[in-house]
């Protein structure tokens, strides 16, 4: 059965949306307050991409991942990257089989269905790029065999933006890799109160019911993206990929890519607000976690403020 | 800087080539020889390297070119800062940077050069013909900014490009025929006159040797024209146009005699023979002006000489308006002091011998004056002369050789003879030059420099008093000159050029170009004024001006931005109004109204939390505005335009409740 969730009174299967809603409500008990990122995430997952979560530590990054994985009862691994790892131990390793006189594979941390890999650019640069590799090509390849990963995979990376020191910075070509980039940021005031409290304890320790299951999830992919953007909305996408080209404090624009990806998020958010188009609202909303990764200032600042000011200056009425 | 290749198109390269060409053309004519050839050089090696794709020159090689290009300037122009130099060096350096335009920055620059160049040409004159083709080169001007900034296609002569460009043009138009009205005009031009440097024609000198009336039988320009008042006009051979007289004579060159007083204004006359007119001077950079015989008064900023020439003690260099009162008389009343009578019977007594022989057998038969005069014209329309454009010359003793030789020869020679010929009887004589006749043209007389003419005046003493007399003797041999006009005894042509039909076409572009003199080139000072009064500006003082100043520029702003906004204004369709409609309705919210940015939804969800009544009802809007505007197949047909419009009132009369609005 796919659609696990009914409605209690009625008892009829959920709507996508309302469990979709249900669904971040769910997250929602255990990640206070950031409906918004996880609106995202979701997005995201639905999209068929990847999350770049860029946090201080102790802000509930891995207690969010877990939550997801456990919601859509996914396969789930973690990999804590350092810097004195092999990108064997991400994707696995070939072992003399002396009894069969044959090389086996043995699958490493990356055959997974959710992958969190903390603290990304801990790992030398090597180790980085197998996995974004193998992300972009949802396969292994080793040892002239190639190893296809699951259907649904999905990379959420973190990264701490302080403690420079024996990190290795993602390269612009590779941070192209994640669909979209966000950070959780300190939780407001009532909800860090309820958080200390003994009743959210509790929820804390218990692992999340699954709401929604891997072939749910494949089935939204592939309905999100039958969802279509008219002309204006195509032509707002695009006027706001070439600002940033022509922005005087930007080094370099948007590319191509980018743009489809701002579509991709915005073809997730639309499913998720139960509609079969995409309306330019959909568009600023995936413009800036599209986008805030893959720009770089001219002085080196973060580029939040300038995708803020090109929303802002761009018409749409 | 780098050496690059062209960052221009072969149709862009062709524009700003074609722009310069036709700015620099017209003034060539006074640049020195080498300009011409450097030009087509610089051409032709531009657009060789832009079809071969060459970089551009080396840096010091193009600093050479222009050091040696200032350093010949100097050697044909002379060093100094006057406009002359100025003008030049602007021009070949435009020429010149063609050989550096490979960018589009530097093409721009040309361009605007271009426009600077156009308007130093009007530095030398400003003619109607040359303002015609000035507003050609204007136009390719512009166009050639228009191929800069819009590369539509590789189409040299893109049809809908260049009627794009005559219309923006066109919008130009209001905005220099107000900047003309009401731009503060000077007293006098501020960079010297116009029409000093050259194309002003001198027309007739103050001195005549033999040929110098000649050369302006040859041309046709306008000299001076003439309006007269109350529809009274002469006859042909009463307009005798007085300019320099000439007193002395030195056996072959006729000049003026310096005079320290001035004539009497005619006080004496009948109403009825005074004619009224106005002449339009062309400039002539002389001091002498026209009228005809005899001027009763002189004009403001002129004055009459003792032998009646108008004089003014400032040079014409501008065309100069002014208006005339003559008396159509052949003789003018006057006393002649024993001094000048002295002057005016000067000859030179050791030449021309058998004239004065045959003065004296005159003289024998009656020794009155007038029958000496008569006796004088008598011969030449007795014996054989000729008027001829083409006279032999005369060596030794010019006055016996062409009054028993040659017996050929125009005004200037009968003028010449004559005079002497009663110098030589004891008659004070002078030689007029002037203009004899006009073209009438339309509504005025055109007097052309080939209306050239010299005649005589003869002093005739009565008892009590004396007073000049105008003796034309050309009239005697060629009557149909004085009774006609100068056109008709051109009976052959006076060069390859002289056609009928080339003489008309002119006369009727004269006709323009009078216009063009009496509504453009003659705004001045105190016609501005005359306008200014008008409007209800009596005082054309400092503070008005720069007032006046102020406000032509703001309205030139505020004028400008109007076809911008026409041309960017949007055009709504009906979903855009509707929700123009919603986002109008909080106009005086900040809160809500603020930017046109943040789309419908943004909109409508600030609209919720500020109204939380109206939920239900907005979002039904948004909803149906969506699905309407965005979803896969957009309806907007005339229902759902009104359920929208339906939705919007509700939302309305709900605010209206809550008296949110």
């Amino acid at each position: 059965m796919l659609n696990n969730q009914t409605d209690k009174k009625t008892n009829h299967p959920l709507s996508d949306t309302a469990m979709i809603q249900n669904i971040i409500d769910h997250i929602g008990h255990k990640i206070l307050d950031k409906e918004q990122q996880i609106t995202i995430i979701l997005a995201a997952l639905i999209a068929g991409g990847h999350v770049l979560v860029e946090d201080l530590p102790g802000l509930g990054k891995t207690t969010l991942a877990t939550a997801i994985a456990q919601t859509f009862g996914m396969d789930y691994n973690r990999i804590q990257l350092t810097s004195d790892m092999m990108p064997s131990d991400v994707l696995g390793v070939s072992i003399y089989d002396a009894p069969s006189q044959t090389f086996s594979y043995h699958k490493g941390p990356i055959f997974t269905q959710f992958l969190l890999a903390d603290e990304l650019n801990r790992a030398t640069p090597k180790t980085q790029s197998a996995l974004l590799e193998a992300m972009a090509e949802n396969q292994i390849s080793m040892d002239g065999e190639t190893y296809p990963l699951d259907a649904i995979f999905f990379v959420m990376a973190t990264q701490n933006p302080i403690d420079e020191a024996g990190t290795y910075s993602l390269p612009q070509s590779q941070l192209d890799r994640f669909l979209v980039s966000l950070s959780l940021g300190y939780p407001d005031h009532a909800s860090e109160r309820k958080l200390y409290g003994s009743e959210y304890l509790q929820t804390f320790n218990k692992p999340l019911q699954a709401l929604a299951s891997p072939e749910q999830l494949s089935q939204w992919q592939s309905k999100a993206k039958l969802i279509h953007a008219n002309d204006e909305v195509l032509d707002y996408l695009q006027l706001l990929i070439q600002k940033t080209r022509n922005h005087s404090q930007i080094q370099h624009g948007l590319s191509p890519r980018a743009g489809l990806s701002l579509f991709k998020l915005a073809q997730g958010l639309a499913f998720i607000a139960d509609r079969t188009f995409i309306t330019p609202a959909d568009i600023q909303r995936a413009f800036f976690p599209v986008s805030r990764h893959r720009l770089t200032t001219v002085d080196g600042s973060s580029a939040g403020d300038i995708i803020e000011s090109i929303i802002h200056d761009t018409p749409i009425i | 800087m780098t050496r690059i290749k062209s960052q221009l198109s072969l149709k862009q390269l062709f524009w700003i080539t074609f722009a310069v060409l036709l700015a620099v053309l017209p003034q060539a004519y006074r640049l020195p020889m080498w300009f011409l050839p450097m030009t087509a050089l610089v051409v032709g090696y531009r657009f060789y390297a832009q079809i071969n794709q060459l970089k551009r020159a080396y840096n010091r090689i193009l600093i050479m070119v222009a050091i040696v290009a200032l350093i010949m300037i100097i050697y044909s122009q002379g060093f100094g800062l006057s406009r002359e130099i100025s003008v030049t060096i602007l021009i070949t350096m435009t020429v010149l940077k063609l050989l550096e335009t490979y960018a589009m920055r530097d093409a721009l620059l040309v361009v605007m050069l271009c426009y600077f160049v156009t308007m130093t040409r009007f530095l030398y004159s400003q003619d109607l013909l040359l303002v015609l083709y000035l507003f050609g080169s204007a136009f390719v001007t512009t166009h050639a900014l228009a191929v800069l900034n819009f590369q539509r296609n590789e189409k040299w002569f893109d049809r809908k490009q260049i009627n794009s460009t005559a219309g923006s043009l066109a919008l130009a138009i209001p905005f220099a025929v107000l900047f003309f009205l009401v731009f503060p005009r000077l007293g006098s031009p501020i960079w010297g006159s116009p029409d000093i440097f050259g194309e002003g024609k001198t027309g007739i000198s103050d001195s005549m040797s033999p040929g110098s009336i000649i050369e302006l039988f040859m041309d046709d320009s306008p000299a001076f024209r003439v309006t007269f008042k109350n529809d009274k006009k002469p006859t042909n051979n009463q307009l005798y146009w007085r300019g320099p007289v000439l007193w002395n004579f030195d056996g072959r060159t006729w000049s003026r005699e310096k005079q320290n007083s001035t004539r009497k204004t005619i006080r004496q006359y009948q109403p009825e023979q005074v004619i009224d007119y106005q002449i339009e001077l062309e400039s002539t950079g002389q001091n002498y002006m026209f009228g005809l015989d005899y001027i009763v008064d002189a004009p403001k900023g002129a004055f009459l000489l003792p032998d009646s020439m108008l004089y003014a003690p400032v040079k014409i260099n501008q065309l100069r308006h002014y208006e005339l009162q003559s008396l159509l008389l052949d003789r003018f009343y006057s006393p002649l002091s024993d001094k000048n009578e002295t002057l005016l019977l000067n000859f030179p007594e050791q030449q021309n011998l058998k004239t004065q022989a045959l003065i004296e057998t005159w003289q024998q038969d009656s020794a009155d004056p007038i029958d000496i005069v008569n006796r004088a014209l008598n011969h030449f329309n007795q014996e054989p002369f000729f008027y001829s454009y083409t006279p032999p010359a005369l060596e030794g003793d010019v006055i016996d050789a062409f009054l028993f030789e040659s017996k050929r020869g125009f005004c200037e020679h009968y003028a010449s003879t004559f005079t002497i010929m009663m110098r030589m009887a004891g008659i004070p004589a002078r030689v007029v030059t002037g203009y004899q006749g006009g073209v009438d043209n339309g509504d005025y007389l055109l007097v052309k420099q080939s209306d050239a003419h010299a005649w005589s005046e003869v002093y005739i003493q009565e008892e009590d008093s004396g007073y000049w007399l105008r003796v034309d003797p050309t009239s005697m041999v060629a009557p149909e000159r004085v009774e006609m006009g100068s056109r008709q005894i051109m009976d052959q042509k006076r060069n390859i050029i002289d056609y009928e039909w080339l003489i008309n076409f002119k006369e009727s572009m004269d006709k323009y170009r009078y216009q063009w003199n009496q509504w453009v080139r003659d705004f001045n000072v105190s016609k501005q004024e005359a306008l200014f009064r008008a409007i209800g500006i009596d005082h054309r003082d400092g503070k008005t001006l720069a007032l006046m100043l102020a406000g032509i520029l703001m309205m030139t702003i505020l004028l400008s931005l109007i076809p911008i906004w026409w041309i960017k204004r949007k055009k709504y369709h009906d979903l855009q109004k509707i929700y123009l409609q919603l986002i109008h309705l909080f106009r005086k919210q900040e809160v809500l109204y603020g930017y046109r940015t943040q789309g419908i939804e943004k909109f409508v969800h600030k609209l919720i939390t500020l109204y939380p009544n109206i939920e239900v009802q907005a979002n039904h809007f948004l909803k149906l505005y969506l699905n309407a505007r965005y979803s896969v197949n957009p309806s907007h047909n005339q229902q759902t335009l009104a359920q929208l419009n339906n939705s919007l009132q509700k939302i309305k009369s709900l605010l209206k409740e809550q008296h949110a609005l």
